[in-house]
């Protein structure tokens, strides 16, 4: 009985595998159209000197942190290696 | 092992409260500018050859990975110290304020930098760190010559990490030069090897431990001063220190001003007198034996003019001492023609305030900007030195972790500098923008006259007031101008020159370490004697580390002219060397040796070629067009936009074309790519 419960509680190695590809996809997705995102609105607004402050030099660098938080936050049961 | 850090952050936080109270004392006691300042230098050197020595070394394990056992926080620290160069240190100040945020019209502004400066770090940490920690390895050439069983290709790859490293290395010591000199009153080449004195001592006798633990002071440093710079300036010029705040307060005034030059006849008088210089230089430097002709003639006129009227001694010796009547080459005479013409140039593109200016060309600006933030994210990822700090946390969690700590710090910092590049700009703007010549704020006074060239003037339409267009200021230095600027007190230049010196040697300390490891653990073939004693091959590395740091340091007294340039070349080298080549092998089971080979030589070999091709030395002596070498209007320095994809290419065929015989052992060891 005992050993049932311990195999219940034995995260399955595919699906971590998987929710770690989906991780990846989404901070490099994110990654990706946030610096887009933060440079084509600068450049169609070029006078918005204000917002490229708060936005793109202050927001921005916060928003790269949170996702390297994110890619470094354990997934559910991951084990420490 | 968990007391280690955690007294060595205290010894690092202790060490700048007792500085900070030590300058607040030499402030009461009147000391002067240059005793505080030779003060200074020699302490914060001192402080980091004591810790060198501290933790000197010659177990193996210990001097390459500073034993594995570097907890995430720690590691952290120590990568952010190890990746703020002084040119982001100080350099992205002056940066911002004088490029803008959109740029010039033909080079990258100042938000490239902010955004390829920090966001390379999610990809590192979010694909490299943990495979290369779980490798086990060393070195990343070890760690790839091991992945495929290639020497060869381990070879290749210190090949590619040492010329990396090398580029970047001198760009550093450079800087640590100016500052070494600017601190003690020294000669350039002596603050060089002052300065490099201190390096030595801590990498060559501790090797990565000690590395490790001088900069997790070194940060501590880099943080506090560029906070505490940032907050003196927000208080003394809005009366708080909420950063993001007192800057958007300091926008609004920088554009309200901004829009008020840009229409002020002076203004515009100031810009027709650049535009028609610039009109004759373009046709001296078309025809520069009629040029040099004309010249001499005029000039000699002036001169039996001045002397018919008994004019003043000094008049008649300027004009005298003319590169046209004094040398007469042509080459020479033309270099500083265009030398001069590149100023004019970078003055008119200018932008008054951060905006970006709306003229022709706005497609190529995009693309540049662009490219360049692609080349600084992946070669923040594919950095061979910051690459190496995954291998020092005892587990590979803790090595990803490691990478958002990092991040943390380096965010701190450069959110700091693009506020206090605001409010620096909004005093320029107000203070000396208008400004008679003969009545200058008392800061400009004092800024033209240090050697560093922070400040110079030129009347251009004759007027007797400075007008934007009349300033140069020396933007890689900038900063160390700020306490002058906002009147705050000058104890806070020394410490910006303190967190600059720290900011240089800890990348230099970093890069020397991975260049000799390079050069001694995986260029040098092992013998039996260095198996039989691995203590031999740490002196090797020890040896090799002071030999690169002297040629480093002998190069970089030739002063290198600009050093941003190759800074962003390198960051563009690492990209397409390392990242397609580290990508495909730790995450593509197909990859052959064959292919990682292919990957890394053509990444290499393409950017180098950019990079060569568009040099204007290179084009200058091959007689070569940029039309015909500069490709969709791309700078040299994103030579990554290029090679990255070539990189990957070239992987992908030489795998498919030469496949691998048998399954690869894999970092892992289960013969299989690692996981994300």
């Amino acid at each position: 009985m005992l050993k049932i419960r311990v195999m219940e509680h034995r995260p399955d190695p595919s699906h971590l595998e998987s929710r770690r590809l989906w991780r990846a996809v989404w901070i490099v997705g994110l990654l990706i159209s946030g610096t887009l995102a933060a440079l084509v609105l600068a450049w169609a607004h070029p006078e918005a000197t204000v917002w490229h402050f708060l936005g793109v030099t202050q927001l921005v660098p916060v928003f790269y942190l949170c996702l390297s938080v994110w890619a470094a936050w354990p997934l559910g049961d991951e084990a420490e290696e | 092992m968990s007391a280690v850090p955690s007294r060595w952050l205290i010894t690092g936080m202790l060490v700048t409260l007792a500085l900070g109270i030590l300058l607040w004392l030499f402030d009461l006691l009147g000391l002067s500018a240059p005793v505080i300042n030779g003060f200074l230098l020699i302490f914060s050197i001192a402080t980091y050859a004591v810790i060198g020595m501290a933790c000197r070394t010659t177990q193996p394990e210990e001097y390459y990975v500073a034993g594995r056992r570097i907890p995430a926080f720690t590691n952290g620290m120590a990568t952010a110290a190890d990746w703020m160069s002084a040119a982001s240190f100080i350099g992205l100040t002056g940066l911002l304020m004088s490029e803008g945020y959109l740029g010039d019209g033909t080079r990258a502004g100042g938000l490239a930098y902010v955004l390829g400066w920090t966001g390379g770090f999610c990809l590192l940490g979010l694909l490299f760190a943990r495979p290369i920690h779980a490798s086990g390895a060393i070195t990343i050439p070890q760690m790839l010559g091991d992945l495929f069983g290639s020497i060869g290709l381990r070879r290749c790859a210190a090949l590619g990490s040492i010329i990396c490293s090398a580029i970047y290395l001198v760009a550093q010591i450079y800087g640590i030069g100016l500052i070494a000199s600017m601190l003690s009153g020294l000669t350039f080449e002596l603050g060089v090897f002052m300065a490099l004195g201190g390096i030595l001592l801590c990498s060559f006798l501790g090797g990565m431990r000690a590395v490790t633990w001088t900069q997790l002071v070194q940060c501590v440093v880099l943080v506090l001063t560029m906070l505490a710079v940032a907050m003196a300036v927000a208080w003394k010029t809005k009366g708080h220190v909420v950063l993001p705040v007192a800057a958007a307060q300091a926008m609004a005034q920088v554009n309200e001003r901004a829009a008020q030059i840009d229409v002020d006849p002076l203004e515009q008088s100031t810009r027709e007198m650049m535009r028609i210089r610039l009109d004759e230089l373009n046709h001296k430097i078309a025809d520069p034996v009629q040029a040099r002709d004309q010249e001499r003639e005029r000039l000699l006129r002036q001169i039996s003019l001045l002397k018919s009227e008994n004019a003043p001694l000094r008049d008649i010796h300027r004009l005298e001492s003319s590169p046209v009547l004094r040398d007469g080459d042509i080459h020479r005479l033309v270099n500083a023609w265009t030398r001069e013409r590149s100023q004019i140039i970078d003055a008119l593109r200018r932008p008054i305030g951060f905006e970006g200016r709306a003229e022709p060309g706005a497609y190529p600006r995009l693309a540049n900007t662009l490219a360049l933030v692609f080349c600084l994210i992946l070669g923040t990822a594919g950095l061979p030195h910051i690459l190496a700090r995954s291998f020092t946390p005892p587990t590979a969690r803790q090595a990803q972790l490691s990478v958002a700590w990092a991040m943390l710090f380096i965010v701190l910092v450069y959110i700091s500098a693009s506020a206090l590049a605001v409010m620096l700009k909004q005093s320029v703007l107000t203070d000396l923008v208008g400004a008679r010549l003969d009545a200058l704020p008392d800061w400009a006074d004092k800024l033209k006259l240090r050697k560093l060239g922070l400040l110079s003037l030129h009347d251009w339409n004759g007027d007797g007031t400075v007008q934007w267009g009349d300033i140069q200021l020396g933007n890689d230095l900038l900063m160390l101008a700020a306490p002058d600027i906002v009147h705050i007190s000058p104890l806070f230049t020394g410490l910006i020159a303190v967190g600059a010196l720290a900011a240089a040697l800890s990348t230099a300390d970093g890069l020397l370490l991975t260049i000799s490891n390079s050069l001694a653990h995986d260029i040098v073939p092992t013998g039996e004697a260095d198996q039989a004693n691995p203590l031999r091959r740490v002196m090797l590395s020890k040896i090799l580390l002071m030999v690169v740091a002297l040629l480093a340091a002998l190069v970089a007294t030739y002063r290198p002219v600009d050093i941003l340039f190759w800074v962003a070349c390198a960051f563009s080298l690492a990209a397409s060397t390392f990242f397609p080549v580290l990508l495909l092998s730790l995450y593509w089971r197909r990859m052959s040796r064959t292919g990682a080979l292919c990957a890394m030589w053509s990444g290499m070999a393409m950017a180098t070629y950019y990079i060569f091709m568009n040099h204007p030395w290179v084009q200058a002596r091959l007689g070569l067009s940029p039309d015909l070498t500069n490709w969709w209007g791309l700078e040299a320095y994103s030579a990554a936009v290029f090679g990255v994809p070539i990189g990957f290419l070239a992987g992908w065929v030489g795998s498919a074309l030469w496949p691998s015989a048998y399954p690869r052992p894999g970092a892992n060891g289960a013969g299989r790519a690692n996981t994300l």
